[in-house]
């Protein structure tokens, strides 16, 4: 799969992985039993320190998304799909729940902001 | 575990200027650590004195285990060591340099050069002043890391080349720490080094600034921009270290290191106070507020209210 | 914008890069001119090192610092792009040079006319041929405009000033060979006869020559320099693209086998002074060629200078090649960051260029002996050691400083600062081997600062370092000299010198020291008489009258006694008992026709007895003293002989025998001659220390007497064997070749420290002759009975009364 790192949004590098990781196993980029690459071809191919993707790759495990297959490297677990749904879901909220802040500070009221949410919807 | 590079109270000075004034720390194996600074922080001149090739007026330094004013052949050929501006035979060809540098090392030297120079698709019959810049720096690397040393240093290696090359020497540095070995980066690109680096050492005017794994140092520097009514409110100083301020009309800008909840609250609650909004800085914002910004007049002893210049 | 301003600020600019060229150039010719008297005769290297040598250096550097080094530090592509017109950056080019030459002509002309002026005939040789001065001048000015010339030419063509530099010098070999065959031939053809006039032809033919030459070089120049600076060309030069992105091959797999580090080493120390080197080789093999082919027909010594210069040259680049290919672009850093240690990286970069060296200081070698003679001695060491400190010269130049043609530039000047020290083993030729350590210092220099070289070390203690490893070679080859001379020196007695100048003030005092002497010359030898054998017998049968009479004058003459050998050997041989050896004939003819050999016989041992008796208070010095000994040996000799009794007869015999000095006597004059002289000796060493002379005895190796040490040792040495010389009078003369003698020539012999003058002039050596004893056996003898059968008159007629009474 393919990753995009970011340095300057102010997320942590590791952090970005874990989502994307997240992301493509919700999204069925990544099947359950599919290996992901291991620390020092990922680190080699993106260019970054492996004790970062090490720390991300650690982050999935204990988030039981990834488990260690002995001798091979790290795989999907089959279990791992409705779990990064709702990771997934989880992440969605505090992105919604971060904007629906920056409005309230705007000044708009929750009248505004539902039918700003209304049109958005009719839009898409 | 033994630091790699173990400096102590590290002094030199030229003429009028003070490159190194006390500086202290210890590189321990298996990380990428990056050295930033302005031009004439006192960069260079540390490399050259891990290397040998400059002797501190004070202090030590100890590179291995071993002393590195006494031993610094020793440390050097131990060392794979890319300067910044690297000397090459430029009438020889990247083969015959190879050959030639592989004399000098224990065997496999010349069959790992030639993995690399294919890795690294440097055409290997041209003489090397004929090569692009890119190409020349390549060849420098790839004969510093031919003989798998348990130390790489590199002194701005990718400045001024094409992101492409840029992009190979990092996938080269990666892999060496991948592999467990050290790698001691002194660099510019401040975007390459947020991607690679564990840890982080910032000097300015020959002392250090920073010395953080470079995770933690980002997690621990705020920055806070606070929207005053008016240009003369004063606010409560952070419990953390300020490493910069500036203000402006009425927004004070402040990056503050280990920036509490609570210093935040406080803040919040002063009087003149409109809103306060605190984000996660780029290393590249850290390294300007470090080396640019002004600090505080005076140290922050007592939490209480005082006048913020 | 206007054409003068541009060309003013060009001016300056070129002129600041050539000025400190022409300073040294000057400042050396300066110095060689103070130094002038104090150095030995034959002035005319100096001479050609003037005019010769310093204009053709300047005329040889200076278009590689404004060309070559633009070149080289790639301002060269910078200034090219301002709007500047080619026409008037060669301008600039030329006109300062042109500048910068004259000003060196005139130095050095200078220089010349003023040492000439003061005395100085020593430029015979060399090249400026008598009468000949001007047209020499101009040959040798026009051959220093040529050079300038064709360093243009070659450095707007070659990228590299040391390439440039290298290749100028065969071209101007080729030149200036071809310009004396073809204008000998010339002048052949124009006049058929007189010699001079066709010398003087040719001169001015050469200077002719040279001059359409350098026209023809600076036009080529011009058009070189104008394509380089129109023609578009990248960075560099190359008119296709440096790094065309051809599409990656890889490379064909390669032997994995890795060399031994000293093979890569010299391997890359070859490759890198390759071409260097083959140019050296190929100036060596044009030398060789010079000197076996055109050498035999032409000794001129301006050719041996010309091709010794060439080689020199060659060798003085070899030397910067060693560490200056590793010096460009800072290559030996490469050396340095791989941890090298210098002791690997400094013989494999000397080794090379010393292998090549070998045969260079050959060809030298070969050069210099078409004119000097290699069996004089240590010729060839000298030679040898002259090709090795041009050599480690330059290899320290060439490590030191990082611009080729200025190391190289550097290197030759202080190569002839160096040979100024030469002049010192022109007086001290033992110590010859102190030229070892230099050298040896100069090698050492560089494997100490090979560290700091490779480090790119280039602070005060590098630069400190160097000049210091030069002064200790200079100090390695003087300071055995002085040690050596300060240890060998007697240490000083005050209170002795006090007491003796006491008891030497009272004997001058007491009695005149110089009387009225007249010095006669005579040329008669034994063993050539000469054709003015009549003239000088009567000379002598005059100065015998002169002192028999007493008159006003007293003849001396220092080659007497050897004369007055042979005449009495010729004046005894006519006893009819002599066979084989007669006298010559002449001598033998003319005594008996001016008096008869028995008369010569009697007034030349009178003469001698006369001397002995009135040189004492005549005149005390220790020469006349020794004089008077000589005589008086002279004289016992004589009546030892039994003839001499037969042809005297017995009374007059017995008179002369008794006016023979007693001990005492002897020993009384020679003392006195001995106190006064040192007197004499310390007075005249405080008014005039550089001419001294003791006793009569002149000191005449002024080379060393210049320099302040050498007279202090002189006299401490004049006293010392002045005290031995005493000491041993008091106690009695010792033995002939006893160790006391010995002791006492030695003395006198490192006083005088001139091997010409101790030879024949050794003051108090007849001293040793026993005289004492001969005399008291030759009284001896008197007191006994005549032998039987002679006649107590004998044949020598009445005796004449004495001139006076002073015998024993």
């Amino acid at each position: 799969m393919r990753f995009s790192i970011d340095t300057s949004n102010g997320v942590p590098i590791y952090e970005q992985i874990v989502r994307q990781v997240t992301f493509a196993v919700a999204e069925g980029v990544l099947v359950s039993g599919q290996m992901v690459p291991s620390v020092r071809q990922l680190s080699t191919t993106l260019a970054i320190n492996p004790n970062t993707i090490a720390r991300a790759y650690q982050q999935l495990q204990s988030d039981q998304v990834l488990e260690s297959l002995r001798g091979r490297g790290l795989v999907v677990r089959a279990d791992a799909a409705p779990r990064c749904d709702a990771a997934r879901q989880a992440i969605l909220a505090d992105r919604l729940r971060s904007v629906l802040s920056e409005a309230l500070h705007a000044g708009l009221s929750t009248e505004q902001l539902r039918e700003m949410f209304e049109q958005q919807i009719q839009n898409l | 575990m033994q630091p790699v590079i173990s400096i102590r109270d590290l002094k030199k000075h030229y003429r009028d200027c003070k490159a190194l004034d006390g500086v202290s720390f210890d590189v321990p194996p298996g990380v990428v650590f990056a050295l930033l600074g302005e031009n004439g922080a006192g960069k260079t001149t540390l490399i050259k004195t891990l290397t040998g090739f400059v002797r501190p007026d004070g202090g030590s330094a100890t590179v291995l285990g071993k002393d590195s004013s006494k031993y610094s052949l020793e440390i050097r050929r131990k060392i794979g060591y890319v300067s910044d501006a690297p000397a090459l035979y430029d009438w020889m060809r990247p083969d015959e340099i190879g050959w030639f540098t592989a004399a000098f090392y224990p065997e496999g030297f010349l069959q790992r050069y030639h993995e690399l120079i294919a890795h690294f698709e440097v055409p290997g019959g041209r003489k090397i002043r004929q090569l692009s810049k890119g190409q020349r720096a390549k060849v420098a690397l790839a004969l510093a890391i031919a003989h798998e040393p348990e130390l790489l240093i590199l002194d701005e290696p990718t400045s001024g080349l094409d992101p492409v090359v840029r992009r190979q020497f990092l996938e080269s540095m990666v892999d060496r720490a991948a592999t467990g070995r050290t790698v001691l980066l002194s660099s510019h690109q401040i975007s390459e080094v947020e991607r690679v680096a564990d840890w982080i050492a910032i000097l300015h005017e020959g002392k250090l600034r920073i010395l953080q794994p470079l995770s933690e140092l980002k997690e621990s520097v705020a920055d806070v921009t606070v929207t005053l009514a008016d240009a003369m409110v004063e606010i409560p100083l952070p419990s953390g270290e300020v490493l910069s301020q500036s203000r402006s009309g009425r927004q004070l800008h402040m990056m503050v290191r280990d920036f509490t909840d609570e210093d935040a609250a406080a803040i919040r609650a002063a009087a003149g106070v409109v809103s306060i909004d605190r984000r996660h800085p780029s290393l590249e914002d850290i390294f300007v507020a470090c080396t640019h910004g002004t600090p505080p007049a005076a140290e922050p002893s007592v939490n209480h209210a005082r006048q913020v210049v | 914008m206007s054409r003068s301003p541009i060309l003013a600020r060009l001016l300056w600019k070129d002129g600041w890069v050539i000025w400190p060229l022409a300073l040294a150039l000057c400042g050396i010719a300066v110095l060689l001119y103070l130094l002038v008297p104090l150095l030995p005769g034959n002035h005319s290297p100096i001479y050609s090192a003037w005019l010769l040598l310093f204009p053709n250096l300047f005329a040889l550097g200076a278009p590689q610092l404004q060309v070559g080094q633009e070149e080289e530090s790639r301002t060269f592509y910078w200034t090219r792009s301002l709007p500047i017109p080619w026409r008037t950056a060669f301008a600039s080019n030329v006109l300062t040079a042109i500048l910068g030459l004259a000003t060196v002509w005139i130095v050095c002309g200078l220089a010349t006319y003023l040492a000439y002026r003061s005395g100085d005939f020593s430029t015979q040789s060399s090249f400026a041929y008598q009468g000949m001065w001007s047209a020499d001048l101009y040959r040798v000015i026009t051959f220093s405009g040529l050079l300038l010339g064709l360093g243009y030419l070659c450095s707007w063509y070659f990228r590299s000033p040391i390439v440039a530099l290298i290749a100028v010098v065969p071209i101007a070999f080729l030149s200036v060979g071809l310009t004396h065959l073809v204008n000998g031939w010339v002048a052949d053809l124009l006049l058929g006869d007189s010699s001079a006039d066709e010398l003087r032809l040719e001169i001015l033919l050469i200077g002719h020559t040279n001059i359409v030459l350098t026209i023809v070089y600076a036009a080529i120049a011009a058009y070189l320099a104008r394509r380089r600076w129109t023609m578009p060309e990248n960075e560099g030069g190359r008119t296709s693209p440096a790094f065309a992105p051809t599409a990656y091959r890889p490379a064909p797999q390669l032997a994995l086998f890795k060399p031994s580090p000293t093979t890569a080493l010299l391997w890359q120390a070859a490759r890198q002074s390759s071409l260097a080197v083959l140019c050296v080789v190929g100036v060596l093999l044009l030398s060789l060629v010079a000197v076996v082919v055109i050498g035999h027909y032409s000794l001129s010594h301006d050719f041996s200078v010309m091709v010794s210069g060439v080689v020199l040259f060659a060798i003085a680049v070899l030397g910067t090649v060693t560490f200056g290919g590793d010096h460009a672009r800072e290559r030996h850093r490469f050396l340095a960051e791989i941890g090298l240690g210098r002791w690997q990286v400094w013989w494999t970069r000397l080794l090379i260029p010393l292998l090549v060296a070998v045969p260079a200081i050959a060809v030298f070698c070969a050069a210099v002996f078409l004119v000097e003679n290699p069996r004089e001695s240590n010729a060839t060491i000298i030679v040898v050691m002259i090709g090795l400190a041009a050599f480690g010269i330059s290899q320290l130049m060439g490590m030191w400083i990082r611009r080729p043609a200025v190391a190289v530039g550097l290197g030759l000047m202080l190569f002839v600062i160096a040979m100024l020290l030469g002049f010192f083993y022109e007086a001290y030729p033992s110590f010859l081997w102190t030229g070892w350590l230099g050298i040896a210092a100069l090698f050492l220099a560089s494997l100490s600062m090979c560290r700091r070289w490779m480090d790119r070390d280039r602070g005060a203690v590098y630069h400190g370092g160097m000049v210091g490893w030069l002064g200790t070679a200079v100090v390695a080859m003087l300071l055995p000299i002085l040690a050596v001379r300060w240890w060998t020196t007697p240490a000083a007695m005050p209170e002795w010198r006090e007491r003796t100048l006491a008891a030497a003030a009272r004997v001058v005092d007491a009695q005149p020291t110089m009387g009225n002497v007249r010095y006669i010359n005579v040329n008669y030898r034994s063993y050539y008489p000469g054709p003015t054998l009549r003239q000088d017998l009567e000379r002598l049968q005059e100065a015998f009258a002169e002192a028999a009479d007493g008159g006003q004058m007293f003849p001396i003459g220092y080659d007497l006694p050897q004369v007055m050998d042979g005449l009495l050997e010729a004046a005894r041989s006519s006893a009819p008992r002599d066979t084989v050896r007669g006298p010559v004939p002449e001598v033998f003819a003319h005594m008996e026709s001016t008096g008869g050999s028995e008369k010569w016989y009697a007034d030349l041992l009178s003469f001698a007895l006369t001397s002995v008796e009135r040189l004492p208070e005549l005149r005390h010095v220790l020469r006349d003293a020794d004089l008077a000994d000589q005589y008086e040996q002279i004289v016992v000799a004589e009546l030892e002989r039994p003839e001499s009794r037969q042809i005297l007869g017995e009374d007059r015999w017995r008179e002369f025998v008794g006016r023979l000095r007693t001990i005492d006597e002897r020993r009384e004059d020679r003392r006195a001659a001995l106190l006064a002289s040192y007197w004499h000796y310390v007075a005249e060493d405080r008014n005039n220390p550089l001419q001294l002379s003791l006793g009569g005895y002149s000191r005449w190796s002024w080379r060393t007497q210049a320099l302040g040490w050498e007279r202090w040792r002189v006299r401490r040495w004049m006293e010392l064997a002045t005290r031995i010389s005493l000491e041993q009078l008091e106690s009695g003369v010792p033995r002939p070749r006893s160790p006391e003698e010995r002791k006492r020539m030695e003395a006198w012999a490192e006083a005088f420290d001139d091997q010409e003058t101790v030879r024949y002039l050794q003051p108090t050596r007849y001293w040793n002759t026993g005289l004492d004893r001969r005399v008291e056996a030759l009284r001896e003898l008197g007191r006994r009975a005549p032998a039987a059968g002679s006649d107590r008159s004998g044949r020598a007629g009445e005796p004449e009364a004495s001139a006076n009474g002073s015998g024993g």
